[in-house]
C-alpha cells in the first residue's frame, strides 16, 4: 500500500526523468514530455509495468520526462515506489 | 578460472543515465557499473535499481559486465540482492581488508545464484586500499575460487599510510609489486589503478606503460576515448603470441620432459608459466 | 488540393497559389527548359550614399507586397534583418515575402512579430530555426507555404525567377560610396559574401549597409558596385562574438569521436584517399573531427588533395598551411582562422553559391567532390535523409549544401549516432525527406555501418576492412529496440512547408503539428 509520497530524480536533468508518486483511490498517471506525441503512450505503458511488478493499482503517478530511455524511466519510478511504499529507510546523511 | 582480456575496464557511474546506455559500444574489455565512489550517499538506492534494470536492458555487446558495489559492511548486501542477475559477470568490492570479507560475499553470491538460477559462476575483483589488506593479500585470494583478478586503489591506499601520490609514483612500488606478485603466484590478472584525468593522453599512456612493465594486464579508466591508448599498450605483441604457441606445441608434445628446447635453446620455467597464461588470456 | 505521389512515396501538392509544382522524379532526373531570366538594366550615374536605411527604402520604391532578401553571413551575429524589418514595419508596410537565404535564433522574435502583426506574410527559401520555426509548424500563421531550399535550389529559383527579388538588402563588413563590398575586412567581417552574388545580380534593387565605409574602390570586391543601388552606413551591422566563433574546436564527445573514427576507416578503405582527391566536410564536431583525421592521415601517406570546400574552419585552412591540400573554396566561414587565411592566402577562394552549388549551371563545383561527410536527423531504411524537422515534425533546420554536395559528390557518408536520448536516429520512414536516399552512400554510426545496396563494391571494400557493417534494417531494429518506436507527429491537413529539391522538384511537405507535451491517462 502507498503510504506516502515517494519521488524520484531532478526536474531539472536533461536525459533523466522525475517521478511523483502519490496515494490515491484510483490509477492516474500524469507524463510532461516534449516527446508526448512520439512516445506518451509508451511511457504511460512503461509505468503501468512497473507498478504490475509491484502489485499497485491505485496511484497518483506525475512523470516528467527528459528524453530518457525505458530503463531510466523505469528505475525512477520503481525507487520513487519504493520510497512511497515505506519499503526503504532513509539513509541518515 | 575464467579467463578473458583485462586491459581496459571502463567505468560508468550507477547514476549517469546518459552514459550507461553506451558504455558497450566502445569495445572495452570490461565495463564498470560503479555503485560506489562516484556515487553519492542520497542517490545509492536509485543507482542500485537503474544498475539492475541496465543490467536487463542495455546491449553492452562484447564487454565483460562489472558492478563495483559498496563495501560489505555498509550498503553491500543490499547492492548484491538487488542486481545479481545472468548479465552480470564480475562483482568488484572495495575495502578488502581480510578474507572473513570474501568469505562472506562468496556465500552470498552462491545462495543468490541458485535461487535465481544464475547459469554461470559470477566472478571476483578484491579492491585492496590500505595496508592491512596489502599484507593480507595471499590469505584475500586463498579465499574464494571466484577471484579472477586483483586491483589497488591507490589513492585510498595512500591515503590509509598517510603517504601521497606523485607524478612517478614511486610511493606505490611496493603495494603494487606485492599485487602482481600474489595475483600471478595464484594464476590471477592484476589491474591497475583507475586513470581519472578525462584530458591527460599523455599522462595515461606512461602510466600505463611503467603498470605493464610491472606485470599488470590492464588498467582502469574513465574515459572511452581512452580504451585505444591502453589497448595499444597491454595488447601481447603478435611476436610474444607467435613464440608462446610454439612453446605452448612443444610442451605438449611431452609435457613431462625435464627441458623443452625452441630454437636450440632451453625455455625457462618461467617462460613456459609466462606462454601459458597469455595464451589462456588470449585465445 | 490536389496531391500527387512522387518518385519516393512522398504525397505532394500539384499547385500552390497558382504556382504550378512539380513532384521529385529522381535526382538527376529533371532537365530546365527555360532559359535564365535576364536581369533589368540601368544607368547609374548618381549618387548612392544615403543617409539612412528609410532613405533608401524610400528611394527604391518600396511597396506592399514586395520581396526582400538577405544573406546569413553574420549568423546569430546578424543586427541587420531586424533593422530592416523594424523601419519597414514602422513605416506601415504590410504583405511583405521575406526571401533570406537562412533565419537565426536571434532573428526568431522579430519575425514572430512581424508575422503576427501581418508585415511579413510568406517566407520563401533558406530554413526556419528555433522558436520562429516551432511557431509557424505549429500556428500556420502564414498566408503561403514556407518553400525549403538547399543553397544551390534557392540559386536556381532566383534565376529562373520564380523568387522575384524587389529589394536585397546586403549586410556588408566593408563598402564604398558606389556599393563595392567584401566580408574579409572591418570589425564585423564574416569571410565570404557568397549567398548575396544572386540577390544582388538579380534583384530589383540592391541596398548595401554596411558598418565600415572605406575610400573607393572598396578591395577585394566580392559583390560589385554595377549592381548595387543604394548604400547606408550604420554603426553596427553585426555582434562580432557571435558571427564567427573565436575558434572552432574537435568534440571530445566520445560517441562522436568513435562515429568518426569509423566514418575514417570507411573513408579509407573507399580507395578515395589519393593525390587530387577533394572533399567536404561540415563544422559540426563529428565532421571537424573527421576533417583532423583525414589531415593525419595524408599526411603521413604523402597524399595531397587537390581542394577542399566548407562551411571552412580552422582545421580546413590547416590541411591548406601544412600542404596537404593545395586549394580551399569557401562558401562560409565559421571561425577567425578562417576568416584570416581567406583574406592573405590567394589559394583560398570564396565562391558564389551558384558556382557552389546551382545544377543548372554549366557546371558547379560539388560534381567535383570525391567525399562529403554530412548530418542527419533521421535516416531511413530507403537511405532518405531528413535535416529538416526532428521526429516531432517541426521545420527547424534549413536544408544547407545537404542535397547537392549528397548528389555531386562521389562518396557521401552520413554520420549521426543511432539515437538521440530516447529518440531514434535510423527509422523506418523519416518524418520529412530532404535528401534522397539514391545519392547516399553510406551511414555511419556508432553502432554499427550502413552501407547503400547500390554501393556494392563500397561493401566489399569495407567487409575487406572489417569494418562493423550491418544492414540499414539492422540498425533501425537497433534503434527501436532500444527507444522504442516512437509515433508519427499528430498532424493537420494543412501544409506549413515544401520541401523543394535542387531542381525545383517537390520532394516533400511539412504540415501543420498539434503539439502537445503533456496528457493525463
Amino acid at each position: 500500500m502507498i503510504k506516502k509520497i515517494g519521488e524520484s530524480g531532478d526536474v531539472k536533468s536533461k536525459n533523466d526523468v522525475y517521478v511523483k508518486i502519490e496515494p490515491s483511490d484510483k490509477l492516474v498517471i500524469k507524463v510532461e514530455t516534449p516527446l508526448f506525441d512520439l512516445f506518451g503512450e509508451k511511457i504511460t505503458e512503461e509505468v503501468k509495468e512497473v507498478l504490475d511488478e509491484f502489485n499497485i493499482k491505485k496511484a497518483f503517478v506525475t512523470v516528467i520526462e527528459k528524453n530518457a530511455l525505458d530503463f531510466v524511466l523505469q528505475a525512477r519510478v520503481e525507487d520513487a515506489l519504493r520510497n512511497a511504499l515505506g519499503e526503504r529507510d532513509e539513509v541518515q546523511t | 578460472m575464467k579467463f578473458r582480456l583485462r586491459r581496459s575496464g571502463l567505468y560508468v557511474s550507477g547514476t549517469d543515465t546518459k552514459k550507461m546506455v553506451d558504455c558497450g559500444v566502445y569495445g572495452a574489455d570490461s565495463v564498470v557499473l560503479d555503485l560506489e565512489t562516484s556515487v553519492p550517499t542520497s542517490q545509492k538506492s536509485f543507482a542500485r535499481i537503474l544498475v539492475k534494470r541496465a543490467l536487463k536492458k542495455v546491449n553492452f555487446y562484447d564487454s565483460e559486465v562489472t558492478v563495483r558495489i559498496n563495501p560489505i559492511e555498509t550498503f553491500g548486501e543490499e547492492d548484491l540482492h538487488e542486481i545479481v542477475q545472468n548479465k552480470l559477470n564480475v562483482v568488484m568490492i572495495p575495502e578488502v581488508s581480510n578474507n572473513k570479507t570474501i568469505k562472506r560475499l562468496d556465500s552470498l553470491l552462491s545462495d543468490l545464484e541458485d535461487e535465481r538460477s544464475i547459469t554461470h559462476k559470477i566472478s571476483i575483483i578484491p579492491l585492496i586500499e590500505d595496508a592491512i589488506g596489502l599484507l593480507s593479500v595471499e590469505k584475500i585470494v586463498e579465499a574464494s575460487e571466484r577471484i579472477v583478478a586483483l586491483t589497488l586503489d591507490a589513492d585510498d591506499y595512500l591515503l590509509s599510510i598517510s603517504g601521497s601520490r606523485t607524478k612517478n609514483e614511486g610511493e606505490l612500488i611496493y603495494a603494487k609489486s606485492k599485487i602482481v606478485s600474489v595475483a600471478k603466484a595464484y594464476g590471477c590478472q592484476a589491474i591497475d589503478s583507475v586513470f581519472l584525468d578525462e584530458n591527460d593522453d599523455e599522462g595515461l599512456y606512461k602510466e600505463s606503460l611503467a603498470a605493464k612493465r610491472m606485470g599488470f594486464d590492464g588498467k582502469r579508466i574513465v574515459n572511452p576515448n581512452h580504451i585505444e591508448i591502453v589497448h595499444r599498450v597491454f595488447t601481447p605483441s603478435l611476436e610474444s603470441i607467435e613464440r608462446a604457441k610454439r612453446i605452448m606445441s612443444e610442451y605438449k608434445k611431452n609435457p613431462d620432459r625435464k627441458y623443452l628446447f625452441l630454437d636450440g635453446e632451453i625455455v625457462r620455467k618461467a617462460e613456459i608459466e609466462s606462454a601459458k597464461r597469455l595464451l589462456r588470456g588470449v585465445f | 488540393m490536389e496531391f500527387v505521389e512522387n518518385s519516393i512515396g512522398r504525397l505532394v501538392p500539384t499547385e500552390i497559389d497558382g504556382r504550378k509544382l512539380k513532384p521529385f522524379k529522381g535526382a538527376f532526373a529533371f532537365k530546365p527548359k527555360k532559359r535564365r531570366s535576364a536581369f533589368a538594366l540601368e544607368f547609374a550615374a548618381r549618387e548612392k550614399l544615403l543617409p539612412s536605411i528609410k532613405d533608401a527604402i524610400e528611394a527604391v520604391g518600396f511597396e506592399d507586397g514586395m520581396t526582400i532578401s538577405f544573406h546569413h553571413h553574420l549568423r546569430e551575429g546578424d543586427y541587420v534583418l531586424n533593422m530592416v524589418l523594424d523601419i519597414i514595419a514602422k513605416m506601415g508596410f504590410k504583405d511583405i515575402t521575406l526571401a533570406a537565404s537562412s533565419l537565426f535564433n536571434s532573428q526568431s522574435e522579430h519575425l514572430i512579430k512581424y508575422i503576427k502583426e501581418g508585415v511579413i506574410t510568406a517566407i520563401e527559401g533558406g530554413s526556419l530555426r528555433g522558436k520562429l520555426g516551432a511557431y509557424v509548424t505549429t500556428k500556420n500563421p502564414l498566408k503561403k507555404p514556407v518553400f525549403v531550399r538547399s543553397h544551390g535550389d534557392r540559386v536556381r529559383a532566383i534565376k529562373t525567377g520564380e523568387v522575384k527579388i524587389d529589394v536585397a538588402f546586403i549586410a556588408a563588413p566593408t563598402a564604398d560610396e558606389y556599393g563595392n563590398c567584401n566580408g574579409v575586412e572591418g570589425k564585423s567581417a564574416c569571410g565570404p559574401l557568397t549567398y548575396s552574388h544572386v540577390d544582388a545580380h538579380y534583384a530589383d534593387n540592391t541596398v548595401v549597409i554596411t558598418d565600415n565605409l572605406v575610400p573607393y574602390p572598396a578591395t577585394p570586391i566580392t559583390i560589385s558596385q554595377e549592381y548595387v543601388d543604394y548604400v547606408v552606413k550604420v554603426d553596427s551591422i553585426g555582434d562580432p562574438a557571435k558571427i564567427v566563433s573565436e575558434s572552432t574546436v574537435i568534440t571530445k564527445d566520445p560517441v562522436s569521436l568513435l562515429i568518426a573514427k569509423r566514418a575514417m576507416k570507411l573513408i579509407e578503405s573507399s580507395g578515395l584517399l589519393k593525390d587530387g582527391f577533394t572533399f567536404q566536410a561540415g563544422a559540426g564536431g563529428i565532421s571537424l573531427a573527421v576533417t583532423k583525421y583525414i589531415h593525419d592521415y595524408i599526411k603521413k601517406e604523402n597524399i595531397v588533395g587537390n581542394f577542399g570546400m566548407g562551411g571552412t574552419t580552422k582545421y580546413l585552412v590547416k590541411m591548406l598551411e601544412d600542404g596537404v591540400m593545395r586549394k580551399i573554396l569557401t562558401v562560409q566561414a565559421f571561425d577567425l582562422y578562417c576568416i584570416k587565411s581567406l583574406k592573405e592566402d590567394y589559394r583560398h577562394t570564396e565562391i558564389s553559391t551558384s558556382l557552389y552549388a546551382n545544377i543548372f549551371s554549366k557546371g558547379c563545383a560539388v560534381n567535383k567532390l570525391d567525399i562529403v561527410v554530412l548530418g542527419a536527423t533521421e535516416v531511413d531504411t530507403k537511405f532518405n535523409v531528413n535535416v529538416n524537422t526532428h521526429s516531432d515534425g517541426l521545420l527547424l533546420h534549413p536544408t544547407g549544401g545537404h542535397q547537392d554536395t549528397a548528389a555531386g559528390a562521389k562518396l557521401t557518408i552520413i554520420t549521426a549516432p543511432l539515437k538521440r536520448g530516447r529518440i531514434p536516429v535510423i527509422v523506418e520512414d523519416v518524418t520529412t525527406v530532404t535528401t534522397p536516399g539514391e545519392t547516399v552512400d553510406a551511414v555511419v554510426t556508432e553502432r554499427g555501418i550502413a552501407i547503400n545496396p547500390r554501393r556494392n563494391d563500397l561493401l566489399e571494400a569495407a567487409k575487406r576492412k572489417k569494418l562493423p557493417v550491418k544492414t540499414i534494417e539492422e540498425l533501425k531494429n537497433e534503434a527501436y529496440k532500444i527507444c522504442g518506436k516512437p509515433n508519427p507527429p499528430k498532424t493537420t491537413e494543412e501544409i506549413i512547408g515544401l520541401i523543394e529539391y535542387r531542381d525545383g522538384t517537390i520532394i516533400d511537405v511539412v504540415r501543420q503539428v498539434k503539439k502537445s507535451t503533456s496528457g493525463i491517462f
